[in-house]
């Protein structure tokens, strides 16, 4: 009885010590493999700023932005953060990117009361 | 001839699934459980839990696209004698007995020639290959680890890596919540299974079902069936298990917090990330190539712009098919007399501690880079470590809205959510190169 309960313990102890291996070597493998990748990429933002994407959304929405500028001046602000909402929203509920959808035209309409 | 006719439909009846379920109660044994769930009992059991899956995926709408699949395979494969999970045998006539294998022919074509070798058997007069049930068949893609880089591919087109790149100290959020996976392993051990079965089911934690999948079939393959249960089933659940957690490990005014808007990334960035991570993480971690390289290639066709058709296959008609294939299968695993024991139990507990501890190591990181900010990140994020794309990064976004209908964390939550994508495969590697 007592051998099996010496066995047993050596065992679990033996587990213990393959988890604690398994625990320390796992994890820092996967922090050194991530750090690694994310100092590399954090080194894309030199390249990326001679290759800063002006897609036409961005254009279109700079455009909308300033005719209305020069239309409604009081409500820019307003139109701006009203279109990253509702952008993020359709987003959001399509599961795509916000630089996936294209805002062509945005209007206000007024409350009939 | 009425003779004949009640004889014909005593047959009838005896070979029918109703027949099956009264015949097979298994009670004669008194409270023997692993004999009365061998029995009919255990299969009204799975099918009531199908059933339950299935108005989780359709009214509560929780993955239904995997959730359904996965809930009807369960479902067939329980119905009492359907032999869509049979496998396939060989008939063959041995002195005009009849001998049944189990295998195919080719499979059985050593043990054949073994077998007449030590019999002294010259000869057998007929050698038929019965056909297994379909999904016996459609299993070999989980089998030979063919379903799983293929459905990595798909995640590779639908996935913007796009906020990790403007934020890369995201990638620490995505290793955080690895430590659910290995914290994990350390119970399995402690519960009495082995390394590799340990291995297998603490990448549940990961709530990541490709790579649970992929490293079950390598390390455990015995143990696969209630391991993509559990990962598939946690996936589905996310935003039942998360909230909780979330809500008790942040505070009100770190749930309100509002994150700077990231920068925009360009193409070249785009196209050179699927690049050197496949090169950086297969140089160290070769084992993880079939995941991680199908992961970024599928990215790649989808940036580099040039090959729109093929990502919209990847991601669109083979990434549903594979889904289809993968869940309905993944549900046929468990029929009832191999399913219900305690060893699953012990699985999907684990599996359910793993995910825990990832989703809370993920929001202990996220405080801390909170403080080593001054309060530039907000918590909640750490959450979508867990590699359940883009449901983890939903919840966050969701649990944020509570607070703040104006905080839109969506964006910044998918960094560390794609990088738990990256972080669970390379958990899977450093298991595979530990014990395979």
């Amino acid at each position: 009885m007592n051998i099996l309960f010496l066995l047993e313990a050596v065992s679990l102890n033996e587990r213990l010590a393959e988890g604690t291996t398994a625990l320390i070597a796992g994890m820092g493998t996967v922090f050194i493999i991530l750090i690694l990748i994310s100092s590399i990429i954090s080194l894309f933002k030199y390249i990326g700023k001679s290759d800063r994407p002006h897609n036409r959304s961005d254009i279109k929405l700079k455009a909308f932005i300033e005719a209305g500028r020069k239309v409604e001046p009081v409500h820019t602000q307003d139109d701006l953060e009203l279109i990253a909402v509702i952008t993020t929203v359709i987003a959001s509920s399509l599961n795509i990117t916000t630089d996936q959808l294209q805002v062509k035209s945005f209007r206000r309409i007024r409350s009939k009361n | 001839m009425l003779e004949r006719l009640t004889e014909a439909l005593a047959k009838f009846i005896e070979t029918s699934g109703i027949y099956w379920l009264f015949n097979n109660l298994h009670l004669d044994k008194g409270l023997d459980f692993n004999y009365i769930f061998a029995g009919s009992l255990g299969n009204i059991l799975m099918i009531l839990v199908s059933l339950l899956l299935m108005y989780l995926a359709i009214k509560k709408e929780f993955e239904p696209l995997l959730l359904l699949p996965i809930a009807f395979g369960m479902f067939l494969v329980n119905l009492p004698i359907s032999g869509i999970m049979e496998h396939a045998s060989t008939q063959l006539t041995l002195d005009g007995e009849m001998v049944l294998l189990e295998g195919g022919l080719v499979e059985n074509g050593i043990k054949y020639a073994m077998m007449l070798a030590q019999n002294g058997v010259d000869y057998f007069e007929t050698a038929k290959e019965v056909p297994g049930g379909l999904f016996y068949y459609l299993y070999y893609g989980n089998k030979l680890g063919i379903f799983p880089p293929l459905i990595f591919m798909g995640v590779g087109v639908m996935t913007d890596f796009g906020p990790l790149l403007a934020n890369p100290k995201s990638f620490l959020l995505g290793a955080a919540a690895q430590f659910g996976i290995f914290l994990a392993f350390f119970g399995a051990l402690i519960l009495g299974f082995d390394a590799k079965e340990s291995s297998s089911i603490a990448i549940i934690g990961g709530a990541d079902g490709p790579t649970a999948i992929f490293t079950a079939i390598k390390l455990a393959p015995h143990l696969l069936a209630p391991i993509a249960v559990a990962a598939y089933s946690y996936m589905s659940l996310v935003p039942i298990i998360q909230p909780p957690i979330m809500r008790a490990l942040t505070s009100k005014e770190e749930r309100l917090i509002h994150m700077e808007q990231l920068r925009p990334i360009s193409q070249t960035e785009k196209i050179m990330f699927p690049i050197i991570v496949t090169l950086l993480v297969v140089l160290i971690l070769p084992s993880t190539t079939p995941l991680i390289g199908m992961l970024m290639f599928g990215n790649l066709i989808k940036v580099s712009g040039v090959t729109e058709r093929l990502a919209e296959v990847a991601s669109g008609p083979l990434m549903y098919m594979i889904t289809i294939f993968l869940g309905l299968t993944v549900g046929a695993t468990t029929q009832a007399a191999d399913f219900l024991n305690l060893s699953t139990l012990k699985i999907l507990m684990l599996g359910l501690i793993a995910f825990a501890i990832g989703t809370a190591a993920g929001i202990l990181l996220g405080k801390l880079m909170n403080k080593l900010t001054g309060g530039k990140i907000n918590p909640l994020i750490g959450a979508a470590g867990v590699s359940a794309v883009p449901m983890a990064a939903r919840v966050v976004h969701k649990v944020g809205q509570e607070e703040d209908p104006t905080n839109f964390l969506l964006m910044h939550a998918m960094g560390p959510n794609v990088a738990g994508v990256i972080g669970s495969a390379v958990a899977a590697g450093v298991f595979l190169s530990l014990y395979m």
